[in-house]
Parts: structure tokens; C-alpha cells; sequence
């Protein structure tokens, strides 16, 4: 008898659950959509400095974000746990994580307050977020001055989050990461810290339909590791290219290791 | 002088010595993104060395369009046969 009342209750959640995945995507949208045009055009009317804008917007992003996760929570879609905040604290940091679902850089960026990313140019021409991409003074992914941007950010003490896979995982093995976060890292010399992101069951991954929703609320485990350390890898008189495929290649190494936990 | 299989010949080793590519995958029809995983950091390191087989100041935007082997070849024996006919010029005159 208990079963079935087990099997009912199951069966509620998960419609609920699919209800409320619904509520929250078209949440974001609006969210988005409703701030642009009020709270991140206010910033473009009061008198402060481009740089100032930028720390307010990346602020306001922030907490949206940690109150949108927290939402989520709220309606029972999902969980988490994180591990080693306190190894997020200072300013300027260069943040890489993995990217298995469409929330992390959501997760992240709720964790750092002055966060910059690089985000794709179409964004620009999306009425609905143009408002805070302009105004957090995001970098475009098809940028020219890619590298000089990112280095410019990490100098006025944004932290800047890089996802070294590119676009979301497929789940393939072993791990391939571009070389445009050692790059940058390299260029300005700058130690990485490491977020290996897990999320259990797999959910919101690439190229699945937001309404495959898992039997059971998904549950993120966020693990900030202790820094990288830039300084072993700039070889005096190597090249750029050959530095960055070692610092890669270790970068893709250590997530092996560390994926799993 | 260069020629073209010279050109060729020069970019297979210098491209499996610097960025980790078997000699045997560069070909001209090779792709330097999609194929061989040169970007454009990698680019600079690559145009240094082409500066250095043509003794020439090489203008990065020569070589903005460039998307294969076979382009960086055309590209380079543009470049090197210009300097050969500017060389011969106060002869001919």
C-alpha cells in the first residue's frame, strides 16, 4: 500500500518539478528581460565612470543570480553544496571550471561578486540581456583585443570566469580543453583557481531539452581547489604556443584527477 | 630562392617542431584551426619563424585571410619572390 502512495508522491514531484523548471526558465527570461530595462538602465543614468558601472552591474548580476539558485532550491529542483569558498574571496581572480549544465556560470557568478566573462557577440543583439552584458562590461568571445581584455579585467581586480571546454560538456573522455584559458593566464600572469563542478544526476547538459528533467532533483557539488600556480610554466625564452599547450595539457590532467572527487 | 616545395618542406618542420603536429599533416589542404589546432597565438609564434626563412618584415594582415598550408605557402612566395624582384630592380634599370 505504502508503495503506491510512494510511486504517487513521486510521480506529484516530478510534475511539479517540470512545473516549476518551466516557471524558472521563463523566470530567467523575464527576470532578465524586467531588469534590463529597469535596474541596469538606471546605471546608465547616474553619474558615475564606466568602471564604476561595470562593478555595480557585475554586482547586481551576482545577486540576481544567488537569488534565481536560490529560487531554485526553494521550489525543490535542485540542491547544492560548496566546498573551499573562502578560496574565492580575492579580487582579481581567474576562475576555471568545467561545464557540465547550463547553471554554472549562473553557480559561479553567484559566488563572486565583481565577476567579468567572456560571452558570445550575439548576446549584444539580445534585447532581453544587452542591458546587464553592456553594463558588467562583459567581453565579447569574437573580441579582436581577446587577450588584452582579459588582462586589462584581471588589472582592475574583476575576477574572470573561463570555461577552458568551450561550450557545455558532452560528457566525452578523456577531457579537451582549449588553450585560451592557459593563454590568458600566461599573458598576464596570473595564477588560475581551479572549479571542478559536478552535478548528479545529469541535467540542463548540452543539447538536452530543458523539460528532460531527471527522476530526482539534481544535486551540484561546487569545489573550489587551491591555485594553480602560473610561475612553473613561464619557461624564460619558450614560446607562448609551446607553454600554453604544457599548461593545457596539465590543466586537462589535473580535471581528470579531480573530477570525480 | 624560394619555391614552393622549399616553402612546404620549411613549414613541416617548423610546425611539428613548435606546435606539436606530425609533418605528415601538413599538407596543403590542411586546415590551420580545424586540422592542425593552430590558433591565433600560435599564429605569431609561426609568422617569427616565417620572418626568419625570408629574411623580410612580414605585415600580420597578409595573412589575416589565411586558412590552409597551402595559403601560408602562396602567402610566404608572394612575399619572398617580391623581395627577389625588388633586389633585381637596380639591376635592370
Amino acid at each position: 500500500m505504502s508503495s503506491y502512495v510512494d510511486q504517487f508522491l513521486v510521480r506529484v514531484n516530478y510534475i511539479w518539478r517540470l512545473i516549476a523548471t518551466g516557471i524558472s526558465f521563463v523566470f530567467f527570461g523575464l527576470g532578465g528581460a524586467v531588469a534590463s530595462l529597469t535596474l541596469f538602465s538606471v546605471l546608465y543614468l547616474l553619474p558615475v565612470n564606466r568602471q564604476k558601472r561595470s562593478i555595480y552591474a557585475q554586482y547586481m548580476v551576482s545577486l540576481l543570480f544567488r537569488s534565481f539558485i536560490g529560487f531554485m532550491n526553494l521550489c525543490g529542483l535542485l540542491t547544492y553544496e560548496i566546498n573551499g569558498r573562502e578560496l574565492l574571496k580575492e579580487k582579481g581572480q581567474l576562475v576555471i571550471a568545467n561545464h557540465p549544465t547550463l547553471l554554472d556560470v549562473v553557480f559561479l557568478i553567484s559566488l563572486i561578486p565583481r565577476a567579468n566573462c567572456i560571452v558570445k557577440e550575439q548576446l549584444w543583439r539580445n534585447p532581453l540581456v544587452l542591458g546587464p552584458v553592456s553594463a558588467a562590461g562583459y567581453i565579447k568571445n569574437n573580441s579582436r583585443q581577446l587577450m588584452a581584455q582579459c588582462d586589462d579585467s584581471l588589472k582592475r581586480q574583476d575576477s574572470l570566469i573561463i570555461f577552458p571546454g568551450g561550450t557545455r560538456d558532452h560528457g566525452e573522455r578523456p577531457l579537451v580543453f582549449l588553450r585560451g584559458a592557459a593563454n590568458v593566464a600566461l599573458f598576464s600572469a596570473h595564477d588560475i583557481t581551479p572549479v571542478v563542478i559536478r552535478c548528479e544526476p545529469q541535467t540542463l547538459g548540452k543539447g538536452r531539452a530543458w523539460y528532460k528533467i531527471p527522476k530526482t532533483p539534481p544535486h551540484f557539488v561546487i569545489n573550489i581547489l587551491p591555485d594553480i600556480a602560473i610561475q612553473p610554466f613561464l619557461v624564460t625564452g619558450s614560446r607562448q604556443s609551446k607553454m600554453s599547450r604544457e599548461l593545457t595539457a596539465y590543466i586537462e590532467g589535473f580535471y581528470e584527477k579531480n573530477i570525480e572527487f | 630562392m624560394h619555391t614552393r616545395e622549399s616553402i612546404l618542406a620549411y613549414l613541416k618542420s617548423t610546425m611539428s617542431e613548435l606546435f606539436e603536429v606530425a609533418q605528415d599533416d601538413v599538407v596543403l589542404e590542411a586546415r590551420l584551426y580545424e586540422d592542425l589546432d593552430i590558433d591565433s597565438i600560435d599564429a605569431v609564434d609561426l609568422i617569427v619563424k616565417l620572418k626568419e626563412l625570408t629574411d623580410k618584415k612580414i605585415q600580420p594582415y597578409k595573412f589575416r585571410n589565411v586558412r590552409t598550408v597551402g595559403d601560408v605557402v602562396e602567402a610566404v612566395y608572394e612575399l619572398a619572390n617580391e623581395q627577389e624582384e625588388k633586389k633585381q630592380e637596380p639591376v635592370d634599370s
